[in-house]
């Protein structure tokens, strides 16, 4: 009879000494500082840079907001991790679905979520990160805060050591006479990312040159078609959103042959989802190791 | 010698005044901020001796003339179908964005490019000018456009309920698709950076057609000006003469959206400076208005080019910042 009692309550200690045996974590994110006492099991995050994060840290998300679309999450990202609720869209994710899942852990986006940080809170510990805007320095910071908050520190300041000597090892092979410039392409235009933006942080981290000028503060610029004739790149990378775009347009006209890349073909179409939209330390290495298969083309 | 002009030649001045401001416009838009530092020089080079391998009169012909083309002939039709609209309406505050053409333009545009439907299939400028012939004809119906004596308010209202049902829906398309909303947004604001000779080939058929029905409507807008019954009287068909204007305000606003996005305030503005220089007679007004739009589009283009070079403020935003105070001042002269 009292055995079902005794074994509850054997349950019970051997959880609160599981609990105790694992150190808070404090971490300083930028809504305060935020300390958790339990390594959180399930969380919810709602920006694809953290996702990135998190399947570097080896553990899988239970939410994510995905905007609906779960291939917005990227190949090697996606096999680092299990399979995820979609809590709806980045810039407005639902409160009701992210609460339905229960987490333990939130991880929201300062540049998106801060008018909503007070509503997540309630849900869960919540943790305000920058993911808009953001570049490949600011992301491995991120990245570590992230490792803290479910407690895998040490294997991600240890792949992150990896990931430096990868880095490293992919910029003996990069040429750094010609200019790199990203742009994401639209039936409505072109944005050329600055080496502010995340893609060309990562082309800057290489050691290779923007074709802009230093001064440019904005982090993506509109490019009319006698601006990229001015800009002129040696090489052009670009991610297109639209299955037709201003490039088709612009290629028929007769000033196009007046471009380098039009000449030497160094004109590469690339997934605009890692190079614009993940913006993490995995998609950083597939952008770094793309860019050096390149070279040896 | 007569010492005082007689009206026709303070008319032909003052036109002239007009076409001067425009063309200096124009022509200083053929090569004014330019990172390739392009100077009235070459636009002069490009007329006494072209040269197909010279780049900057390459970049002049190919890129900056038909944009400043389209800048001035999209002014021209907002400007008329501004005209238009408030002899229509017989209310100096309406204008063309009444109709709800931008929002249908840009609410099927928006759809079309997060792949709504079958809207995925055509090309999205088919899809704008459809969106904005569908937003303007549902106006029209809703606002009694078919029925003889309709009161103009009800256009009005019909005008702010279509608006507002349309521009909720891009909204929420927009919020839908985030990451295309970067594109699409600037869009919204009204762009000329993306126009180019096929935009011209594409605009110029349809505006000549809609001026010409403009020019046919002149007569009857006069007389309407004196009252519908007094117009009905003299002999014009009220509602026939409100479906013609209705149907060249259409084409002209919707080949304008179709290739550079909203561009608002022209076509509340021009028929005032219009009708402040010539008076009310439309056979004067109408190709006053397009003058007075088409340099203020060219000028605002311009602007919008220099306002943070290198990147380009969307012309839109430059022609509202222009039309705001504008209007705050036609209302407060209207309460004097």
């Amino acid at each position: 009879m009292l055995i079902k009692p005794i074994f509850k309550l054997f349950v019970i200690i051997q959880l609160i000494l599981g609990i105790s045996s694992v150190q808070a974590a404090t971490i300083e994110h930028d809504a305060g500082t935020l300390t958790l006492t339990t390594t959180p099991t399930r969380i919810v995050v709602l920006a694809f840079s953290f996702v990135d994060a998190l399947a570097v840290a080896g553990v899988s998300p239970v939410g994510i907001a995905d905007d609906g679309d779960k291939n917005r999450v990227i190949k090697s990202v996606r096999d680092h991790i299990g399979d995820w609720q979609s809590v709806g869209s980045r810039y407005q994710p639902s409160i009701e679905a992210i609460a339905a899942l229960k987490p333990d852990l939130i991880i929201a986006d300062t540049g998106r979520h801060q008018s909503i940080y007070s509503d997540l809170t309630r849900i869960a510990p919540t943790l305000l990160l920058k993911n808009r805007g953001i570049t490949y320095q600011e992301n491995l910071v991120v990245m570590q805060k992230i490792a803290t908050a479910v407690g895998k520190s040490e294997e991600v300041a240890n792949r992150l050591a990896e990931h430096k000597k990868m880095m490293q090892g992919l910029k003996q092979q990069m040429e750094t006479v010609s200019t790199f410039q990203f742009a994401v392409l639209t039936d409505k235009g072109m944005w050329l990312h600055t080496p502010t933006s995340y893609a060309g942080s990562v082309i800057a981290e290489l050691g290779l040159k923007s074709p802009l000028s230093a001064d440019n503060d904005n982090t993506y610029l509109q490019t009319s078609f006698e601006q990229l004739l001015k800009t002129n790149p040696d090489w052009l990378l670009v991610g297109k959103y639209t299955k037709n775009t201003v490039l088709d347009k612009w290629q028929k006209s007769p000033l196009w042959k007046m471009l380098s890349v039009a000449k030497s073909k160094q004109i590469i179409e690339v997934s605009p989802e890692v190079w614009s939209l993940a913006s993490g330390m995995l998609a950083a290495e597939q952008i770094a190791t793309a860019l050096a298969s390149q070279m040896q083309r | 010698m007569n010492m005082y002009l007689n009206t026709r030649q303070i008319n032909g001045f003052k036109a002239l005044s007009l076409c001067s401001v425009g063309l200096i416009g124009f022509i200083i838009s053929l090569y004014g901020q330019s990172d390739f530092l392009l100077q009235a020089g070459d636009v002069w080079r490009l007329i006494s001796a072209p040269d197909n391998n010279d780049i900057n009169q390459q970049i002049i012909f190919l890129l900056r003339l038909p944009r400043s083309l389209v800048a001035c002939l999209i002014g021209v039709n907002l400007g008329i179908a501004g005209a238009l609209m408030q002899g229509l309406t017989r209310n100096p505050l309406a204008s063309p964005t009444l109709f709800a053409i931008n929002s249908g333009a840009a609410c099927l545009m928006a759809l079309n490019s997060i792949g709504f439907g079958v809207l995925t299939h055509i090309p999205s400028e088919v899809a704008t000018f459809a969106g904005a012939l569908i937003g303007g004809l549902l106006v029209f119906l809703l606002g009694g456009g078919l029925q003889q004596n309709a009161n103009p308010l009800r256009l009005v209202l019909a005008g702010i309920a279509i608006n507002g049902l349309l521009t909720s829906l891009t909204r929420a398309a927009l919020i839908i698709a985030d990451d295309m909303a970067y594109s699409m947004l600037h869009w919204l604001s009204g762009s000329l950076s993306e126009v180019d000779w096929q935009s011209w080939s594409q605009l110029w058929p349809v505006s000549l057609l809609a001026f010409v029905l403009a020019l046919s409507t002149c007569r009857g807008l006069n007389l309407t000006a004196l009252g519908e019954q007094t117009a009905s009287s003299l002999g014009i068909n009220v509602t026939f003469l409100r479906g013609r204007v209705c149907l060249t305000v259409l084409l002209f606003t919707s080949i304008s959206v179709t290739l550079a996005g909203p561009i608002v305030f022209v076509g509340l503005i021009a028929p005032h400076l219009a009708r402040a220089l010539f008076r009310h007679n439309y056979f004067l007004l109408v190709p006053a208005s397009g003058l007075i739009g088409g340099a203020l589009v060219c000028w605002a283009d311009l602007l919008s080019r220099s306002i943070v070079p290198p990147a380009e403020t969307p012309v839109g935003i430059v022609t509202a910042l222009i039309g705001t105070p504008f209007f705050i001042y036609l209302v407060l002269r209207g309460k004097s």
